[in-house]
């Protein structure tokens, strides 16, 4: 039983690393999320502002980080902010030395695409909520952020989590891709595994196990608070149209 | 800038072409093996369907690069069983392998965008197909096809710029579409300015072929 | 400008891009007074009334509310709509609210009303509109009349000088159109300044002190109800009336 033994947990096998890479591919998936959530709306009011820069800006984003492949992005993005950071640093402290981590450039890449298109889920989801409850928070007297923390963005989620599910599903797999930047995740240590016991299938066999498990799970969640947000909609409730 | 692109000018085409070459192949192809994974999706309750859904979730889930690595370098674990089988002048591919990893994850999403769309084809089509008294067969060529696909364009259009994309995973496995040439040329130059190139290339290429949907969608808008 | 008139406007122009909605309007709307403003679909009604709480901006000419010359500044315009409240067609509750809460919720966050107080300000006004039954209810919980009335509920907790109705009973099955009704009746005895667009003619008979009848984007007719249904003054009021009645 080889592939037992190179799966153990401790010195001889791989099994604390896997389970180390688990933890490094969830918590990256994890620190980016709320960050790209936030983006998202961020990018959203950027496409739609009254100001013709910011509205270009917006449009530029989102069809540049639509159109680059994921892994060219984070390339990019990786050598790039290390090279400002070398240069800022070479200024400002001469001989000093530091570097931008692969967990860093990681975050700031999925981030960026991931927010491209949840500008989109964004948009979609404030239409779903309707013109009507604007037009009635603002009838009332609401100040803009009132309106919208009050207001909208409690009715938003309902409408927002299939689409951000479907992001958390495509970002968590995504992960994967900042292996190529040597971030001790799940897909580099497999590699590194792979290296000493020449046992390929068995690796990335399990890699591929246990993402579809991920995304299994998620999906589930997704269903679960899709269920409870939904409490207290039960009718379909009026747009002003 | 200029000389990394002129200077490189067959390179970066090789690239390119590779690029679309192999996303186009990988796009169509999985359109005709989902086809009968969403016929089995929507249409069948028992084995057929179960194995359908079980597909569909299994590529949905793994990442393609993992796929990439299980299929090219897991296969060198089973290449005496594979050379035993005729089997191993492909799996020793990584053109071969890449493809099949392509096709494999594009046939589950495209399966579920035309599951989809045969399940909004409204019971009305098919009374009305049974009222003019056509057989199940060319109701099924003849109108329900049509419709889905109509119906199914756009979010498959959007499938084959993620498949453009996503081919760029290719380079990770030695094949040298536009992202594996721009790899190359960078370790070679330590230039940044390789991947702003390659970007470009990318954003060229996806900005065309929208506007080519576009325009096609607008063609067939009628059908929907 | 006169002390008593509530709403003003003055040779007033509004324009969707190159579509001229409203053309030189001019009326002058006494505090207290009740309006009634009908015409065929697309006349611009609502445009008009959402025009007099800034729901919509204008191009030319003048519009004062409670003596405030409406302009795109914020904060006339939050002046403005702490002075008017609105009561739109398809109710706009908000769902993720009881009905208490949607009434409580602006007095609390723009007035900064201790929450206690407010509570019991909006089942005063609960008790006017008879919701006072469903404060802890759910929009979704509620017919569509019993909504509009919490609806109307809301808007008065603001206190305004002045109410807007867009069709407020147009979406209403007959019953809750006269629930509905009864209500508005109530806040036209109490002299509340009133536009209201609306095609229930009987109720214009009852409460309006004046008919307003818009067509193509201009105010064709203005004229007392009496006057307005017996003995139309325009060719295209008569011509519509005929149109209502023989419906
Ligand atoms: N946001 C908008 N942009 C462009 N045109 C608009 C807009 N809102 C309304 N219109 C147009 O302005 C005209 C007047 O609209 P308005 O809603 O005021 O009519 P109305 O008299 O209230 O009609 P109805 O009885 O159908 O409610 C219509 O022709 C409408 O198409
Ligand atoms: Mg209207």
């Amino acid at each position: 039983m080889t592939w037992l033994n190179s799966l153990s947990y401790g010195s001889g096998g791989w099994g604390d690393e896997l389970l180390h890479g688990l933890g490094v591919t969830l918590g990256l998936a994890i620190a980016t999320f709320p960050f790209a959530i936030v983006l998202s709306f961020l990018i959203h009011w950027a496409k739609v502002s009254r100001y013709t820069p910011v509205r270009l800006f917006g449009r530029a984003y989102t069809t540049v980080f639509k159109s680059l492949p994921e892994i060219l992005t984070l390339l990019i993005l990786y050598y790039q902010s290390q090279a400002i950071v070398s240069w800022v640093v070479e200024t400002v402290a001469p001989g000093s030395h530091l570097s931008i981590s692969p967990f860093v450039a990681g975050m700031m890449a999925l981030a960026f695409v991931i927010s491209a298109y949840g500008s989109e889920v964004v948009r979609a989801a404030l239409n779903a909520v309707g013109k009507g409850q604007f037009e009635a928070a603002a009838s009332l007297g609401l100040s803009p952020f009132n309106a919208f923390f009050k207001v909208i963005l409690p009715q938003v989620w309902r409408h927002a989590i299939p689409g951000f599910g479907n992001l958390w599903v495509i970002l968590l797999k995504d992960t994967s891709l900042v292996s190529v930047i040597t971030l001790f995740e799940l897909t580099h240590v497999a590699t590194l595994a792979i290296n000493t016991t020449r046992q390929p299938f068995l690796f990335f066999g399990l890699i591929a196990v246990i993402y579809v498990l991920l995304v299994t799970l998620s999906t589930r969640a997704q269903k679960q608070i899709e269920k409870r947000v939904s409490r207290g909609f039960i009718r379909e409730e009026n747009g002003d149209v | 800038m200029f000389e990394l692109y002129f200077g490189e000018m067959s390179r970066w085409n090789d690239g390119l072409i590779l690029t679309a070459v192999m996303s186009t192949l990988s796009v169509v192809i999985g359109f005709f093996v989902a086809l009968p994974i969403a016929l089995a999706r929507s249409k069948s309750k028992g084995i057929l369907g179960f194995l359908a859904l079980g597909y569909v979730n299994i590529f949905r889930g793994v990442p393609l690069l993992v796929l990439m690595f299980l299929i090219y370098y897991g296969s060198g674990q089973f290449s005496r069983e594979l050379r035993g089988l005729g089997l191993w002048w492909f799996f020793r591919d990584a053109y071969y392998c890449g493809l099949l990893a392509l096709v494999l994850n594009t046939a589950a999403y495209q399966a579920e965008i035309i599951r989809g769309s045969l399940d909004t084809i409204s019971a009305s089509v098919l009374e009305t197909n049974a009222a003019l008294n056509l057989t199940p067969w060319t109701s099924f060529r003849r109108v329900l096809l049509p419709i889905a696909f109509a119906k199914a364009l756009p979010p498959l259009g959007n499938e084959y710029i993620l498949m453009v994309k996503a081919t760029s995973l290719l380079a990770i496995i030695t094949v040298f579409d536009l992202m594996g040439q721009a790899r190359m040329i960078f370790s070679e130059t330590f230039d940044l300015r390789v991947y702003y190139i390659a970007a470009a290339h990318y954003l060229v290429l996806v900005l065309l072929i929208e506007w080519a949907l576009r325009r096609f969608e607008a063609r067939i808008k009628w059908m929907a | 400008m006169l002390a008593d008139t509530a709403i003003k406007f003055a040779n007033m122009n509004k324009y969707f891009g190159a579509f001229h909605v409203l053309k030189d309007i001019n009326l002058d709307v006494a505090k207290g007074e009740r309006i009634v403003v009908c015409g065929p679909s697309g006349s611009g009604k609502s445009t008009l009334i959402r025009c007099v709480n800034a729901l919509e901006k204008y191009q030319s000419g003048h519009l004062y509310v409670d003596g405030i010359e409406l302009d795109e500044t914020t904060s006339t315009i939050r002046k403005v709509r702490n002075h008017v409240g609105m009561c739109f067609q398809h109710f706009n509750l908000f769902p993720h609210l009881t009905a208490l809460e949607n009434c409580t919720l602006s007095p609390i966050c723009t007035h900064k009303i201790p929450k206690a107080d407010a509570e019991k300000q909006a089942m005063d006004y609960l008790a006017k509109v008879r919701m006072e039954g469903f404060a802890h209810k759910y929009p979704s919980q509620l017919s569509g009349g019993q909504q509009q009335r919490v609806a109307i509920a809301r808007s008065l907790c603001m206190e305004p000088d002045i109410m807007l109705f867009d069709e407020p009973t147009s979406a209403l099955d007959p019953e809750s159109i006269s629930e509905v009704l009864d209500v508005m009746v109530d806040l036209a005895g109490g002299g509340m300044t009133m536009m209201c667009v609306t095609h229930e003619m009987g109720f214009a008979r009852k409460v309006a002190d004046r008919v307003v009848f818009m067509d193509a984007g201009e105010i064709v007719e203005v004229n007392d109800p009496e006057g307005f249904f017996a003995n139309p003054q325009e060719e295209r009021s008569a011509k519509f009336l005929k149109q209502i009645i023989n419906h």
